[in-house]
C-alpha cells in the first residue's frame, strides 16, 4: 500500500508536464521582469520577479523565481528518481540532469549563504570592513570614557518596523517615528516644536520615490529618545553629525550609515592606477595595488578587472573609483559566496553530459539511415 | 575587364608586397590604436564623404596628402555629405542632387553664420532637432578638415627665403623656400639673428628690411596653424610614460626631439616638398626604433590590403550568386546547378573566414568584441553549418539556407560598419583574450546555430505545405532541425554559464539577472522547453519547427533588443534607431511562421 502511495508520489511530482508547466511560466516572468527593469532599475526589478517567492503581475499573484526554481529542482530530482531513467543508454541525459540538479542547488546555496558589499579605500589608507549596498544600521557613540569609544549598532530591520528600541548599553530607548528607505530633507517653514532638536530644527524629512540604482538612495530617519522626548532627525551620509543630549554630562554621537561588517584582516591602498588607450578616453584597465595585512602576513597584491583577490572565503573584485584632488579612492566589490564552485563543477558536467550523449547517440543515427536507406 | 585586372593584381598584391613602408602604410595613431595611415583615410572619408573611399581615382591616402599639402585639384572634390535639403538651405548652399560640398562653399557660409552653431552647442543634448544634429555634424566636419588641412604645414617648403642673413642663419641658399621646421632646427641662430637686427625708422625700410619681416610673418602665418595635431604619426619619445604618438606640429613647440623623431620629420619633409616619391627603407627602420608598441609591417600592410579588398563584399557577393543558382535548381539542370552553388558558397565562406582572420591577426584577439563583429561572426558560423550541412545531405537545402542566411548578415553588417573603424579598443572589462575567446564566441556559435535550426523550421513548414504527402523527406528535415537544434543547445548553454562564470570572475556573482544574461537564458530555456514538449509528444514536426522559428525571435530580441532596454552592466552595445526595424523583423517572422504553420496543417489534414 504504502509502496504504490510512494509510487504515486513520485510518478506525480516527476510528471514532465510540471517541468514544462514550470520552464513555460519561467520563460514568461524572465520576459517580463526584463522588459520591467527599464523602469524599475536591476535590483528592484530582480528583487520583485527573480529572488522571490510570489511576484506580482500588476494585480495577480505569480509564482516568483524562487518557487519556479524550487519546482523545477524538486521535479528534475523525482524524475531522476524513476527506474526508468537509469540506462547506460541514456548515461549522457543522466549526467545532464545531475549537472542541471547541480547547477540549481548551486543558486539555492548562493541565494541563502553569499553576502557582498563594497571596501572602500583611499590612496595611502586601509579599511578592515565591507560597507552593505542595501542595508543601513544607526549606530549610537559613547565617547565618555578615554580609553575607548562604547558603539551600539542597531540594524536597520528595526528601524523600519517603526517601534520603541530599547538596548542594555543605552540609558534610554529610541522610538523610530519615520523612517524611509529614500527621502530628501526639506527647510522647514514654520518654526518647529521646541522638542525637536538638531537637524530635525531646521528641515524634516520628505520621503521620495525609490531610484533606480539603490546606492543612491538617501535613507532617513527620525525618531524620539525616551529620557528626553527630544525628536532627532539623521540622513545617509550627512555631513554634520548629531548628538544626543541627555543631560550635562551625557552625549552621545548618532550617525545613521550603510551596515558595515568587519574582516579579520586589513587592505591597505599603496595606488589605484586607471590606463587609458593612449589618446583616447578609453579606459584599458583599472587595478588596485594593495597591501594584505593578517595577523602574520604581509603581502603586495594587485587587484584588477578579472583579477579579483581571493582570501579567506572572501572575494575582492575592482568594481569602481572616485578620482580625487588628495588621490584616488577605490571601491572594491566583496563577495563571500559558499557555493561558488558549483556552477564550474555543474557547466563541467552539463556539458560533459551533451558530449556523452553525442557520442552515444551518433552511430545509432547512422545505423538508422543506412537501413532507411536499405529500405528505400 | 579592365577592372577585373585592377582587381586581380590588387589581389595578389600581398604576394610580393616590399618590406618597407610607403605613405598609405605609414602608422598613425588614432582612438588608441595604431594603424595604418589608409585607415585613417577612410575613417575620415566616412566622417565626411559617408563612404570609406571617394573612386577608384583617387585612393585615400593620396586623397589626405593632397588635402594637407593644400593641392587645389584634391581641396576642389566635392567631398562633404549633406544629406538634408534643410541643412543645405541653412548653410547657404544649393541643395544639388548629389550632396555633395566643397570644402571652399561651406567654410566661408559657416564663418559668416558662427552665431547659428554658438546656438546649437548652447541646447542639451535632448533638444537637438536633426537638422540641429547635422547642422553640428557639418561644423565638427569642416573644423576637422580645416585642422588636416594644416596638418603638415610645418613641414611644407613655404617661405621663400630672400634675405641674405636668414639665409646664412638657416643655412640654406638665397632664393629657395624652406619650411617652419628648417627654422625651428635653426632656432638658436635665427633667435640672435633676430635680436641683433638692426631695426631702422619704418620709413626707411630698406629692401632687405622689408624681406626680413615679410620672413617673419610668413613664419606666424604658419604658426597660426600650431594646432593642427590630428596626425599622430611620429613614434612616442623615450622621455613620454604614456605611449601617446605626436603630430609634426607638436614637435615644433622647443621640446627635445629625439634623434629618430628629428629623422623622421626630415624624411617627411622631403616626401612632402616632393623631392623624394617614395619613403627610403630608412624611414621603416627609423620608425621602428621607437621605443613605443607597434605592429610590425607585415600586419600594417595586411591592414591596408584588408581595406582595399573589402573580403565581406566580396563573400555577400558569393553568396548571392550561390542564392540565384540554387532558385534556378528548382527549375532546371539541379544537379550540376547544386553543384555550383555549393561552390560559390564555398568560396563565399573562404572569404568571409579570411577577412575574419586578418581582423584578428590586425587586433590580435578574437573574432568578436562588438556587435558588428558578432553580425559578420554568427554569419560565418551559420553559413559553414549550412555547407556542413549540404555535404552531408547533398540536396540543395544546405546552400539555401546558407546563401539566404549570408547574404542577410553580411547586408546587416554593413549598416553597422558606418560608425567609424571597426577595428577599436576596448574598454576595460572586456580587454580579456581568454574570456572573448571563450564565452564571447561560444555564445555567438549559439546564435548563429540557433538561427540555421530556424531557417530549417522555415524549411519544414514551406517543404510541408509545397508537398504535404512527401512524409520521408519531411521527416529527414524534421530530424535535422533536431539535431540542429541539440548542438544549438549546447553552445548557448555552454556559452551561458561560460558568461556566469566571467560575471563571477570579474564582477563577482555567477548571475545578476541582468538583460544580456536574461536574453541568454531566454533562448536556452526556449530550447529546452522545446525539446521537451517534442519528448513528451505534446509537439509534433511542425510544431517544433514553428517553435524553432520563434526561437530566432528570442534569439534577435537578446541580441539586438537588449540593447533597447539601456540597463545593466552589458551596456556597451547600445544603438539608436533599432527598435522598428526589430519590431518590423519580429512582425515578419511571427506572420510568417503562425501562418505557414496553419496552411501546412490544413494541406496536412486534406490528405
Amino acid at each position: 500500500m504504502t509502496d504504490t502511495i510512494f509510487k504515486k508520489i513520485i510518478s506525480l511530482l516527476s510528471s514532465p508536464k510540471i517541468f514544462i508547466c514550470t520552464m513555460f511560466w519561467m520563460m514568461v516572468l524572465v520576459f517580463v521582469g526584463t522588459i520591467a527593469q527599464k523602469d524599475l532599475g536591476l535590483y528592484e526589478a530582480q528583487q520583485r520577479f527573480f529572488s522571490c517567492w510570489i511576484a506580482w503581475l500588476g494585480f495577480f499573484p505569480s509564482p516568483g523565481g524562487r518557487t519556479l526554481l524550487m519546482l523545477m529542482t524538486i521535479n528534475i530530482t523525482f524524475f531522476m528518481l524513476k527506474p526508468t531513467f537509469w540506462s547506460i543508454k541514456k548515461a549522457g541525459i543522466i549526467i545532464t540532469h545531475m549537472g542541471v540538479v547541480l547547477l540549481l542547488v548551486g543558486g539555492g546555496v548562493t541565494t541563502w549563504f553569499s553576502s557582498e558589499g563594497n571596501m572602500v579605500i583611499e590612496e595611502g589608507h586601509a579599511s578592515n570592513f565591507i560597507v552593505d549596498l542595501f542595508s543601513k544600521e544607526l549606530i549610537i557613540v559613547d565617547s565618555r570614557k578615554i580609553e575607548y569609544d562604547e558603539v551600539t549598532t542597531i540594524n536597520d530591520k528595526l528601524l523600519k518596523r517603526k517601534g520603541i528600541v530599547e538596548h542594555v548599553s543605552l540609558p534610554f530607548n529610541i522610538e523610530v517615528l519615520e523612517y524611509y528607505i529614500n527621502c530628501e530633507p526639506i527647510r522647514r517653514v514654520e518654526v518647529a516644536g521646541k522638542e525637536y532638536k538638531g537637524l530635525a530644527q531646521n528641515f524634516y524629512l520628505n520621503e521620495i520615490e525609490l531610484n533606480k540604482e539603490v546606492e543612491l538612495n538617501r535613507t532617513g530617519i527620525t525618531f524620539r529618545v525616551s529620557n528626553t522626548g527630544y525628536i532627532y532627525s539623521l540622513f545617509l551620509d550627512q555631513q554634520i553629525p548629531q548628538t544626543i543630549k541627555i543631560s550635562n554630562n551625557e552625549e552621545y554621537t548618532v550617525v545613521l550609515r550603510r551596515k558595515r561588517t568587519h574582516l579579520p584582516f586589513t587592505l591597505h591602498l599603496n595606488d589605484f592606477k586607471k590606463t587609458l588607450h593612449p589618446g583616447t578616453d578609453i579606459a584599458k584597465s583599472f587595478s588596485s595595488d594593495v597591501i594584505l595585512q593578517d595577523e602574520n602576513i604581509s603581502r603586495p597584491v594587485l587587484i584588477r578587472m578579472n583579477e579579483p583577490l581571493r582570501y579567506k572565503k572572501y572575494t575582492f573584485y575592482q568594481s569602481s573609483f572616485n578620482e580625487g584632488p588628495n588621490g584616488d579612492t577605490t571601491i572594491l566589490a566583496v563577495v563571500k559566496n559558499y557555493g561558488r564552485l558549483f556552477p564550474y563543477i555543474s557547466s563541467l558536467t552539463i556539458s560533459l553530459g551533451i558530449l556523452i550523449h553525442m557520442i552515444l547517440r551518433f552511430p545509432i543515427i547512422f545505423k538508422r539511415r543506412k537501413i532507411k536507406v536499405e529500405d528505400a | 575587364m579592365r577592372k577585373c585586372i585592377l582587381f586581380l593584381v590588387l589581389f595578389f598584391s600581398f604576394l610580393n608586397a616590399d618590406d618597407y613602408l610607403r605613405w598609405e602604410d605609414i602608422p598613425i595613431q588614432e582612438d588608441g590604436r595604431i594603424k595604418p595611415l589608409d585607415t585613417f583615410c577612410r575613417n575620415q572619408l566616412l566622417r565626411f564623404y559617408g563612404k570609406r573611399s571617394i573612386g577608384d581615382d583617387i585612393n585615400p591616402s593620396s586623397w589626405l596628402f593632397g588635402v594637407a599639402t593644400n593641392k587645389q585639384e584634391i581641396l576642389d572634390i566635392p567631398i562633404f555629405n549633406i544629406r538634408n535639403s534643410e541643412v543645405a538651405h541653412m548653410l547657404g548652399v544649393e541643395w544639388n542632387s548629389n550632396h555633395k560640398y566643397t570644402i571652399s562653399e561651406l567654410y566661408e557660409n559657416i564663418e559668416s553664420q558662427i552665431d547659428i552653431f554658438k546656438e546649437i552647442y548652447s541646447k542639451n543634448d535632448n533638444e537637438l532637432s536633426i537638422v540641429d544634429e547635422q547642422l553640428s555634424e557639418i561644423y565638427m566636419n569642416v573644423s576637422m578638415y580645416k585642422s588636416l588641412e594644416s596638418s603638415l604645414l610645418c613641414l611644407m617648403p613655404s617661405i621663400l627665403i630672400d634675405n641674405e642673413d636668414v639665409a646664412k642663419a638657416i643655412n640654406v641658399k638665397l632664393g629657395n623656400r624652406v619650411s617652419y621646421f628648417k627654422f625651428i632646427q635653426n632656432l638658436d641662430s635665427m633667435n640672435s639673428l633676430i635680436k641683433s637686427y638692426p631695426i631702422g625708422e619704418d620709413d626707411k625700410l630698406s629692401s632687405s628690411d622689408s624681406s626680413f619681416f615679410k620672413i617673419l610673418a610668413d613664419l606666424n602665418q604658419v604658426y597660426k596653424t600650431k594646432n593642427a595635431q590630428g596626425l599622430k604619426i611620429i613614434p612616442t619619445s623615450k622621455f613620454s610614460t604614456e605611449q601617446k604618438w605626436l603630430s609634426p606640429w607638436e614637435l615644433m613647440d622647443g621640446r627635445i626631439i629625439e634623434r629618430f623623431q628629428l629623422d623622421i620629420l626630415e624624411e617627411l619633409e622631403k616626401y612632402i616638398s616632393g623631392e623624394i616619391s617614395e619613403f627610403s627603407p630608412n624611414y621603416t627602420s627609423l620608425i621602428y626604433s621607437s621605443p613605443s608598441e607597434l605592429p610590425s609591417i607585415s600586419i600594417l600592410k595586411k591592414e591596408v590590403w584588408y581595406n582595399k579588398i573589402n573580403l565581406f563584399y566580396l563573400s555577400t557577393g558569393f553568396y548571392l550568386f550561390s542564392f540565384i543558382f540554387i532558385c534556378f535548381s528548382y527549375l532546371f539542370k539541379p544537379e550540376l546547378l547544386i553543384k555550383i552553388s555549393s561552390l560559390l558558397l564555398f568560396l563565399g565562406i573562404t572569404f568571409h573566414g579570411y577577412g575574419l582572420y586578418v581582423r584578428m591577426l590586425i587586433m590580435g584577439r578574437p573574432p568578436v568584441t562588438t556587435l558588428y563583429e558578432s553580425i559578420l561572426f554568427v554569419g560565418f558560423v551559420g553559413v559553414l553549418l549550412s555547407f556542413l550541412i549540404e555535404l552531408l545531405k547533398k540536396d540543395g537545402i544546405g546552400v539555401l539556407i546558407g546563401g539566404i542566411f549570408g547574404v542577410i548578415l553580411n547586408y546587416v553588417s554593413f549598416g553597422y560598419a558606418t560608425d567609424g573603424d571597426t577595428l577599436g579598443v576596448l574598454v576595460a572589462v572586456l580587454n580579456s583574450n581568454f574570456w572573448l575567446a571563450t564565452h564571447v564566441t561560444t555564445m555567438t556559435m549559439g546564435y548563429g546555430v540557433s538561427i540555421i535550426a530556424g531557417i530549417m523550421g522555415h524549411i519544414y513548414l514551406i517543404y510541408s505545405i509545397i508537398h504535404p504527402s512527401d512524409s520521408k523527406k519531411l521527416r529527414e528535415i524534421y530530424d535535422s532541425t533536431f539535431g540542429i537544434t541539440i548542438l544549438a543547445l549546447f553552445f548557448t548553454v555552454f556559452g551561458t554559464i561560460l558568461g556566469g562564470i566571467w560575471a563571477d570572475q570579474s564582477w563577482g556573482r555567477f548571475w545578476g539577472w541582468d538583460p544580456k544574461e536574461n536574453g541568454a537564458l531566454l533562448i536556452c530555456m526556449w530550447q529546452i522547453f522545446m525539446i521537451h514538449m517534442r519528448l513528451t509528444g505534446i509537439v509534433k514536426g511542425a510544431g517544433f519547427c514553428l517553435g524553432m522559428i520563434i526561437n530566432i525571435i528570442i534569439v534577435t530580441l537578446a541580441w539586438f533588443g537588449v540593447n533597447l532596454l539601456n540597463v545593466g552592466l552589458h551596456s556597451y552595445g547600445f544603438t539608436t534607431g533599432l527598435a522598428l526595424n526589430l519590431t518590423l523583423f519580429i512582425l515578419f517572422e511571427l506572420v510568417i511562421g503562425i501562418g505557414s504553420y496553419y496552411i501546412a496543417k490544413i494541406r496536412y489534414k486534406k490528405i
